[in-house]
């Protein structure tokens, strides 16, 4: 068995719990330790890395689930999407999506069909921490395009904002679960809550956005122009340039661009 | 980089920050734990830049994975050449381990054997980061709980053999030393005596925890007797030595890891100047 050979075994039996018999020949431990409970001291480290790290991501989520449901869960997840990147911060950044599809199918989580949004809403809040302060929008410099370029420009939106949309107050579910305790419903409402996360001098902040609010926001994330912008703000006779001016207030479009000459996506 | 760091520093972790920036305490210099200063913008790499304007620093890494089979994560150590070009640390260090297998990030550091193979294989990968960086790095020893049977060259002459071949230096974590020690039934003064003292950059002090049938690297203790006696001995030999106190988990208040430095100086003065502690 070569290094490379001998690592992928050591993977294995940490995802499994169990070394394969060709490993258990390969280890040895001065205490007289069989190799799986070796393996296991691991195997321990591995999951509550990656368990610490969601319950800081997912403290509601936590909350709500309870100690043991999240510890399955984030084995779970742990071997389902395996950590890719260095910064263990960003491990949780799927655990929404995930979690569709995890809850989907079990009896035990019928009444739980906000979690994915929660956990979105949650992580929502968690990268503003990693962000660093937005940067400022250079009006000058907007104001000096010549009106031909600005209506093709596309804005770029700060990393720390995020649209959440969910068909259940989850930000006063949110605020049930914390020190910021308030009074709130669990009922699902016809229309999805448009939920802009954003980062403050406080922190997270949110704001509630209307249908066709969130509708541009989505296209401000797709990289629309400013053309495309207003054909679509004028077909609902949306106030554009209002929303625009609020975003930047709100640090979230942080900048802007030239247009490339791609051609522009349809949605 | 220079090498001109003397004394007792502590690890930098987020919960002290904003008490070593408001009070400045008098501690020698500060290890940051790079991976989470990597973030180009943002609090973590702001509050690195405002404690580096009153302390020295050095980087301490968990993501080079020098031991693994993995193609080197050239985009990692990018960000961690942008982190020293920016912080000028007095050094870098990472540790004699694998993290990473398959693309997979285990956030563990597990460990090697210790074979010819292995030691040509490290030693490239150790040359090839050097070459990176464009400087020597500081290769840590790790915590083990077990050893592989094909294992043929003792703890001590495989970093010894490290050095040579490669010119890094080394970080002696000694407490990590007992740990090993005792958990493959060996001992640590052994491990010590054999290790090239005159490699030796920095030593790490830390707590571990006592698990019944092992000891694990926890780093959430402050540091026990037994180690400090180690380090003692080690003083004896290389009072010059930095050394730092490391604390992770269930961080207490800043005074207790300043106290425990001012231990660990005390503890160098006698071998130096005969004081008593």
């Amino acid at each position: 068995m070569n290094l490379r050979e001998l690592q992928m075994e050591i993977l294995a039996a940490i995802h499994v719990g169990t070394p394969s018999p060709v490993l258990q020949g390969s280890i040895v431990n001065g205490q007289g330790l069989d190799p799986k409970r070796c393996l296991e001291i691991h195997r321990q480290t591995w999951l509550g890395a990656r368990m610490e790290v969601l319950k800081s991501a997912f403290p509601v989520c936590h909350q709500i689930v309870g100690p043991a449901c999240f510890r399955r869960l984030s084995r779970d997840y742990a071997l389902a999407i395996p950590s890719r990147h260095p910064n263990l911060h960003l491990f949780p950044e799927n655990l929404a999506v995930w979690l569709e599809y995890w809850i989907e199918g079990r009896p035990e989580f019928a009444d739980y069909a906000y979690l994915p949004d929660l956990a979105r809403y949650e992580w929502a809040r968690y990268r503003i921490q990693e962000t660093g302060d937005n940067e400022t929008f250079d009006f000058t410099a907007f104001e000096r395009l010549p009106k031909i370029q600005k209506i093709n420009i596309r804005f770029c939106l700060s990393r720390a904002a995020s649209l959440v949309s969910s068909r259940f107050p989850v930000h006063e579910l949110w605020l049930l679960h914390t020190k910021f305790a308030a009074q709130g419903t669990l009922e699902a409402r016809r229309l999805p809550e448009q939920l802009l996360v954003y980062k403050s001098e406080e922190g997270a902040a949110i704001e509630e956005l209307s249908e066709n609010a969130a509708g541009v926001y989505r296209l401000l994330a797709q990289g629309s122009s400013l053309k495309k912008l207003q054909v679509t703000a004028d077909t609902t006779g949306f106030a554009l340039d209002a929303f625009i001016v609020r975003l930047i207030k709100l640090g979230c479009i942080t900048g802007f661009k030239q247009a490339s000459h791609e051609p522009e996506k349809t949605t | 980089m220079s090498n001109t760091l003397t004394g007792t520093g502590i690890g930098l972790r987020g919960p002290h920050i904003p008490r070593l920036l408001k009070e400045r305490p008098a501690v020698p210099w500060l290890e940051a734990l790079a991976d989470n200063h990597l973030a180009p913008a943002g609090p973590a790499r702001e509050q690195l830049r405002a404690v580096r304007q009153d302390y020295p620093v050095t980087l301490h890494c968990v993501g080079m994975s020098i031991g693994g089979t993995d193609p080197i994560d050239e985009a990692y150590l990018a960000r961690i050449r942008a982190l020293r070009d920016e912080i000028e640390p007095a050094w870098i260090s990472d540790h004699l381990c694998w993290t990473a297998v398959d693309g997979q990030q285990m956030h563990d550091l597990l460990p090697l054997p210790y074979t010819k193979a292995t030691l040509r294989h490290v030693g490239d990968r150790i040359l090839a980061i050097q070459d990176f960086l464009q400087c020597n790095i500081l290769v840590e020893n790790v915590s083990s709980y077990f050893k592989f049977r094909e294992s043929s060259i003792a703890d001590a002459e495989f970093l010894s053999e490290l050095t040579r071949i490669t010119g890094c230096g080394l970080l002696l974590d000694v407490c990590n030393s007992y740990v090993s020690s005792f958990n493959h039934g060996t001992t640590a003064q052994e491990f010590l005596e054999r290790l090239p003292l005159d490699r030796v950059a920095e030593i790490h002090l830390a707590g571990f925890d006592d698990q019944g049938d092992h000891l694990l690297d926890a780093h959430n203790a402050s540091v026990p007797e037994v180690v400090w006696e180690l380090f003692a001995r080690v003083m004896q030999r290389r009072p010059e030595i930095p050394a730092l106190v490391e604390w992770d988990r269930d961080l207490p208040d800043l005074d207790v890891l300043i106290e425990q430095a001012r231990r660990a100086d005390a503890i160098r003065r006698v071998q130096i100047n005969g004081e008593s502690g």
